[in-house]
C-alpha cells in the first residue's frame, strides 16, 4: 500500500533524502508523495524510510491504494529499470 | 451565543475579549503554548498615526488592550528614524498580562490546540475541527473569528524565503498554521510585488546582554541607539527590498543599525549575517533571539488573506469573521487589535441577530479598514502593505486630517460619529446566562 503525508506535516523536509524512490516533493501546504513512485520502501529497505525520519507521525498508509507487496517490487524494479544499480 | 476564535495574536486576543465583553461565551484556541503570535517579539505601538488609532479604540470603548500595553511599556513618547511619539511595550512580560485578562473576562483559552478542518452547513461554520481521526476534537460556534493570521507555513518560508528562520511560531513544534477561512471556502489573496510573493518580518530581536554594555546602556536609557555601519552598501540594497514595511525604506535603515529596546533588543532589518553584524563595534558577541536564525532569514508573512466586507465579515461565508493579518495586508499589533475589537462585536452581533457595524470613515480606523479592501483588488496594492504608522496609508490619514495626538479632537471625532463607547460591552450582570451556559457548553466534544 503506498503512502501518503497527512495535515500534521510541518513541511520540515526530513523525508525527502530518505526515499529510495524521489516519490515526496514539497505540495503548496503540505509534502505530497506520488503513489506511482511509493513502494514503501519495498525494494530497498525493511520498513518506510520517511516514516521513521518524520518528526510528527505524519506519513501513514493509504487507505484508497491497495497494493499487495509483489506489486510495490515490481514497481520498484520498473521505476530503476534504466538504472546502473 | 458561543463564538470561537481561532488564533491567539494580537487580534484573536482583541477579539476574544470584544466578544467577552458583550456577554459571549467565548473560547479562543491557539496551537502555540502561549498568545500574542507574533505580538511576542514586536513590541512597537503608538508611533505615528497608530496613536491615533489607539485613542479612537479607546474612545470607542474597546482600549482594554492599548491599556495593558500602556501599563507594560518600557519606554514612551521616544523617537526612531521616521517614527515620531512610540511607545514600546516589553516583549518578554507582555503575554502572561494578557492572558491573565483574558481568563478575568471569562474567556476560555485552549493552547496547543490546532485547528484544521470546519464543519460547514450551506454558507455556514458550524464547527472547527483539531483532526480528523478519533482523538479530534471539535468546536462548535453560533460565530466564528479567523485571526490566524498570514505568517509561514513553512513551505512559504522555503519558497519565498530563505528557508524556516525558526521564529517564534515554531511551525516544526506546534504544526503549521491553517487558515479556517480557507477551509471553509474562502478564495484567498496573497500579498506580492513583481515576481516576490509574501514578505519578510522586518525586524529581529537580539539577546541584550550579548551586546557591549555602553550599547545596552544607551538603548536602556533612551529607548533607542543608532549605531552606523561600515561601508557596504551592496548588503544594504538587498537588505531595503526584503523589507516587509515600506515604512522602514528609509537611507537611515540602510546606513544604520538602529535598536530598540523592548525588553530584549529589537534590530530594525528582516535579517543580518551574523558574521557581519559580529563586526559592528559593540556587536562582537551578538547572538538572535529570534528568529533564532536570523542570520539568515526570517519568516514570510502575507500569504492567505481573506476577502472580506468592512464589517470585516469573510465573503461568502455568514458567521465567519476575520481581523488582524487575515483581513488584509494590515501591518501591526495597533492594526491587529483594533481590527480585531470590530471582528469581535459583529461577531456577537451577528450570533444574537443584531445590526453588524461599519465604522465611519471618519475615524482612521473605519477609512483604513474601507482602504485596505478597496486596495487589495488591485495589483499595487496586493504590493503594498499598510500600516497607520508609515508609508502610503500614514499619508493618506494626514492628507484626509485623520492624523492628530491632540487626544480631545479624537474623543470629539468619536463623539460626532455617535460612537462613543459603542464598544464598551454589556456589563456581565445583564447577561445571566453566561456562567451556567459555559460550564454546559464547552462547545468541545470528542469526535470519532
Ligand atoms: C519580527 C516581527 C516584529 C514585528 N514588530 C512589530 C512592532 O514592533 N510593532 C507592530 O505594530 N507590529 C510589529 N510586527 C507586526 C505584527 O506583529 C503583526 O502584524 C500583528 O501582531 C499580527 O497579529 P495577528 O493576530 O493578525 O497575527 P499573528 O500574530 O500571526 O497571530 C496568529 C496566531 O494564530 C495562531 N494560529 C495560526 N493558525 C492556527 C490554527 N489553525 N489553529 C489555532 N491557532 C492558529 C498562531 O499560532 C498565532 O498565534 C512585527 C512582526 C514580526 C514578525
Ligand atoms: S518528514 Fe513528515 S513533517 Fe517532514 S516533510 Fe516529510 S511528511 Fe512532512
Ligand atoms: S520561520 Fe517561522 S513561520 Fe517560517 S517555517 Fe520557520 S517557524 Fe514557521
Amino acid at each position: 500500500m503506498p503512502l501518503k503525508i497527512v495535515d500534521d506535516c510541518t513541511s520540515c523536509d526530513a523525508c525527502v533524502p530518505v526515499c529510495p524512490n524521489e516519490a515526496i516533493s514539497p505540495g503548496d501546504v503540505i509534502y505530497i508523495i506520488d503513489a506511482d513512485k511509493c513502494t514503501e520502501c519495498v525494494g530497498t529497505d525493511s520498513d518506510p524510510q520517511c516514516v521513521s525520519v518524520c518528526p510528527v507521525d505524519s506519513i501513514i498508509p493509504d487507505p484508497e491504494r491497495q497494493e499487495p507487496r509483489e506489486a510495490l517490487q515490481a514497481k520498484y524494479e520498473r521505476l530503476h529499470a534504466d538504472g546502473c544499480d | 451565543m458561543n463564538i470561537v476564535v481561532v488564533g491567539g495574536g494580537w487580534a484573536g486576543c482583541a477579539a476574544a475579549m470584544q466578544a467577552a465583553k458583550q456577554g459571549g461565551n467565548v473560547t479562543l484556541l491557539e496551537r502555540t503554548d502561549m498568545l500574542l503570535g507574533t505580538g511576542l517579539v514586536g513590541g512597537i505601538f503608538r508611533n505615528n498615526g497608530r496613536f491615533t488609532a489607539a485613542e479612537e479604540a479607546i474612545s470607542l470603548g474597546g482600549g482594554e488592550m492599548f491599556a495593558a500595553m500602556d501599563a507594560n511599556a518600557v519606554h514612551r513618547d521616544i523617537a526612531f528614524p521616521g517614527h515620531a511619539h512610540a511607545s514600546l511595550y516589553d516583549v518578554t512580560a507582555m503575554e502572561p498580562v494578557v492572558r491573565k485578562m483574558l481568563r478575568n473576562a471569562g474567556v476560555e483559552i485552549h493552547f496547543t490546540t490546532r485547528i484544521i478542518d470546519v464543519e460547514m452547513e450551506g454558507q455556514r461554520v458550524n464547527a472547527v475541527v483539531t483532526g480528523k481521526g478519533s482523538g479530534a476534537v471539535r468546536y462548535a460556534g453560533d460565530a466564528f473569528i479567523d485571526t490566524t493570521g498570514t505568517a509561514g507555513v513553512p513551505n512559504s518560508c522555503n519558497k519565498y524565503g530563505n528557508g524556516c528562520s525558526m521564529c517564534i511560531l515554531r511551525c516544526h513544534t506546534f504544526g503549521i498554521r491553517v487558515s479556517v477561512a480557507a477551509r471553509a471556502g474562502a478564495k484567498e489573496m496573497v500579498g506580492r510585488k513583481n515576481d516576490r510573493y509574501g514578505a519578510m518580518s522586518g525586524a529581529c530581536i537580539l539577546m541584550k546582554h550579548s551586546l557591549a554594555p555602553e550599547i545596552i546602556q544607551i538603548l536602556e536609557r533612551d529607548g533607542v541607539a543608532m549605531v552606523p555601519l561600515p561601508e557596504s552598501p551592496d548588503n544594504a540594497v538587498e537588505k531595503l527590498e526584503g523589507k516587509c514595511c515600506q515604512q522602514y525604506a528609509l537611507p537611515e535603515y540602510s546606513r544604520n543599525l538602529i535598536l530598540l529596546d523592548t525588553g530584549h533588543v529589537k534590530l530594525m532589518t528582516t535579517n543580518f549575517p551574523i558574521e557581519q553584524l559580529r563586526e559592528v563595534t559593540g556587536f562582537a558577541n551578538a547572538r538572535y533571539e529570534d528568529p533564532i536564525s536570523g542570520g539568515i532569514g526570517n519568516s514570510i508573512r502575507y500569504v492567505g488573506m481573506t476577502p472580506r466586507d468592512n464589517m470585516l465579515r469573510a465573503d461568502g461565508i455568514d458567521n465567519l469573521f476575520v481581523a488582524g493579518e487575515k483581513a488584509g495586508l494590515l501591518v501591526g499589533h495597533t492594526e491587529a487589535v483594533v481590527t480585531g475589537v470590530l471582528a469581535g462585536y459583529n461577531a456577537v452581533q451577528s450570533a444574537a441577530g443584531a445590526d453588524l457595524l461599519v465604522l465611519p470613515e471618519s475615524l482612521a480606523i473605519g477609512d483604513a479598514i474601507a482602504h485596505v479592501r478597496e486596495s487589495m483588488r488591485t495589483e499595487e496594492g496586493l504590493g503594498s502593505k499598510f500600516t497607520f504608522s508609515g508609508a502610503g496609508y500614514f499619508q493618506r490619514m494626514r492628507q484626509r486630517g485623520l492624523y492628530t495626538t491632540d487626544v480631545e479632537a479624537i474623543r470629539n471625532r468619536v463623539t460626532a460619529a455617535g460612537l462613543t463607547n459603542v464598544f464598551s460591552g454589556r456589563t456581565r450582570s445583564l447577561s445571566p446566562p453566561v456562567a451556567s451556559v459555559r460550564r454546559s457548553s464547552a462547545a468541545s466534544a470528542r469526535v470519532g
